[in-house]
């Protein structure tokens, strides 16, 4: 078996018979016996995957007709319900949770006969960029042990860029399929709000949420959207938009198309490194066709204040269902009082509980007007300066990071400074637009470095193509 | 402002989540560093927000009517599976007053 097959390689090897999905899913499965122990990206092994291989092999045989996805070995970040397999979200509460149901995203896949690997690692309740959130320990980044894989995908992006799968789904609310994407040197894409359906998410911030997929290129995510996108009985915000063909079209022209590059995106805080790759970057589109202005949008400087408070408040919430009752993990008490207390003191932690503490203050009473009611105006507010630059323009470029991998332990005690890492990607959760990260070389330690591109809500198929441009050498 | 070890159990009380006197102290300094941050939000000019901003975008529901929808033992059973403490077909829990 070569290494690193994308979809597009891995559907021609079996419709040409070059290898079963047995054999594929087998070969899988050793890499990640062996890789694993190490690098912790799987939490959970799916037993019934050779089961759909076999299925898959034997439709092959028949004739049939077989889905773009159906026999493509894959990873699903443990924040996505899976019926009958452990789903953690990374939290000791959930330890032994094994859900009664599928997400929509995961059944579209099943339906697909697609091969479920098993789950991947996430920082705890998808709270973190960089994995080390998890109750089951950090995961590794494959191109660097000694530094994050980021997330709160980290497992789906290590999974894909360490080859222990095809392609992994994972979530973004704030950046977390694309800000681990870009620190693995993989492709992550962030569909539009309402492009995929949340069921099955647990859920985080529902105003931001969106599933995502990590993959080794641009087209190989195009693909997986195709599936796993469209409206949802299930999730009234899943919007019937119509669907298009995007993996074929992404070739298409990008002749003529307006690209936005904001210097806030390029000021303080960004590695000199990474800067001289975007524009870089710049430089790419330009010589497609494109083309590229810098311009001021001083209001972007506001994005990650809105985001941390927006979302903490919808996480204290949220997170208001993990009571230890009619589920999961628990501590016993006295009384029902103390049993909320100690079960989800116990069991949660430290950025799940710093979270909830800040999204109870700022929706607390006092300080609701400082803090929630401006920030939801600030978000109003950059939802219509978009709106009028998509008049103009067709794409944003940015890094997608203003650094590279940081090291392990290097800022789990200041979470400040770990926030920061998503002040480029939380634009497109606040404004519903979608994003992906797409991989831009390496800086001069051989880190992997992202650039990104959004676009206005419902258009990835101009992102896509924009996207293909950069991917090429 | 600077949030005190006493404010973040306060919270803590109000989210229904112990906090220990140790965890407090640390937490005090780190939310407080994050709402600083982002207080920064109200630095932006939000006066006219009354008017030309008030209702830039305005939420609407969605609903459908409710649908009871009888579920097989199978599944039945796989929910009351899930209950971490269990007396017959019941989900056990604390008193909820103190004996």
């Amino acid at each position: 078996m070569r290494a690193n097959l994308t979809i597009e390689e891995v559907q021609n090897g079996l419709r040409a018979k070059e290898f079963s999905a047995v054999e594929l899913t087998q070969w899988y499965q050793r890499q990640i016996k062996e890789k694993n122990p190490h690098l912790n990206a799987y939490l959970t092994l799916n037993e019934e995957a050779l089961a759909t291989a076999s299925l898959v092999d034997k439709k092959i045989s028949a004739g049939a007709k077989i889905g773009p996805l159906s026999g493509i070995p894959m990873a699903i970040k443990d924040v996505i319900v899976t019926q009958g397999i452990r789903t953690t979200a990374g939290s000791k509460i959930l330890e032994n949770y094994i859900p009664p149901y599928d997400a929509t995203v995961v059944d579209k896949i099943k339906k697909q006969a697609g091969i479920i690997l098993g789950k991947v690692n996430c920082d705890e309740f998808a709270m973190g960029s960089s994995n080390e959130n998890s109750a089951f320990g950090p995961t590794r980044n494959s191109i660097a042990p000694d530094r994050v894989p980021g997330g709160s995908s980290g497992g789906s992006a290590v999974a894909v860029a360490a080859d222990l799968c095809t392609y992994s789904l994972g979530t973004d609310t704030g950046g977390s399929v694309r800000q681990p994407a870009a620190f693995c040197g993989v492709v992550g894409l962030k569909p539009t709000y309402g492009r995929c359906s949340r069921y099955g998410l647990i859920a985080m911030a529902s105003s931001f949420d969106q599933p995502g997929v990590l993959a080794k290129t641009v087209k190989d995510a195009a693909i997986v959207l195709e599936s796993i996108a469209g409206p949802d009985r299930l999730d009234s915000s899943a919007k019937d938009k119509p669907l298009k063909k995007w993996a074929a079209e992404i070739d298409q022209d990008v002749r003529g198309m307006r690209v936005a590059l904001p210097k806030q995106f390029l000021e303080e805080g960004l590695n000199t490194e990474v800067e001289k790759s975007v524009r870089l970057a710049a430089e790419k589109l330009t010589r497609a066709g494109a083309k590229v202005e810098l311009v001021d949008w001083p209001l972007l400087e506001m994005a990650l204040a809105i985001y941390y408070i927006i979302m903490p408040a919808e996480v204290s919430a949220n997170l208001a269902r993990f009571d230890g009752i009619r589920y999961g993990m628990t501590v016993g008490a006295e009384d029902l009082w103390s049993h909320y207390q100690q079960t989800r003191g116990q069991l949660l932690g430290p950025e799940v509980k710093r979270r909830i503490l800040t999204g109870t203050y700022v929706l607390s009473a006092g300080y609701y007007d400082a803090y929630y009611k401006k920030a939801d105006l600030a978000k109003k507010r950059m939802r219509q300066l978009f709106a009028q630059q998509w008049q103009k323009y067709q794409a944003v470029l940015s890094p997608t990071t203003p650094t590279t991998a940081f090291k392990i332990g290097e800022k789990t005690t200041d979470p400040m400074a770990m926030y920061l890492s998503d002040v480029y990607t939380v634009v497109a959760n606040i404004i519903g637009a979608p994003g992906i990260s797409v991989p831009g070389g390496t800086d001069s330690q051989k880190l992997p470095i992202g650039w990104q591109l959004m676009s206005a809500p419902w258009r990835e198929d101009q992102m896509l193509r924009l996207a293909a441009v950069l991917e090429k050498e | 402002m600077t949030l005190s070890p006493e404010q973040i159990i306060k919270l803590g009380d109000l989210a229904k989540l112990a906090v220990t006197e140790q965890e407090a102290s640390t937490l005090a300094v780190q939310v407080d560093d994050v709402l600083k941050y982002i207080g920064r939000v109200n630095e932006l000019e939000t006066a006219d927000s009354i008017g030309q901003w008030k209702d830039t975008v305005v939420n609407t529901n969605v609903w459908r009517a409710d649908e009871v929808r009888a579920i097989n033992e199978a599944e039945r059973n796989e929910l009351l599976a899930s209950f971490p403490s269990r007396e017959d077909d019941f989900a056990k829990t604390a008193p909820v007053f103190k004996r």
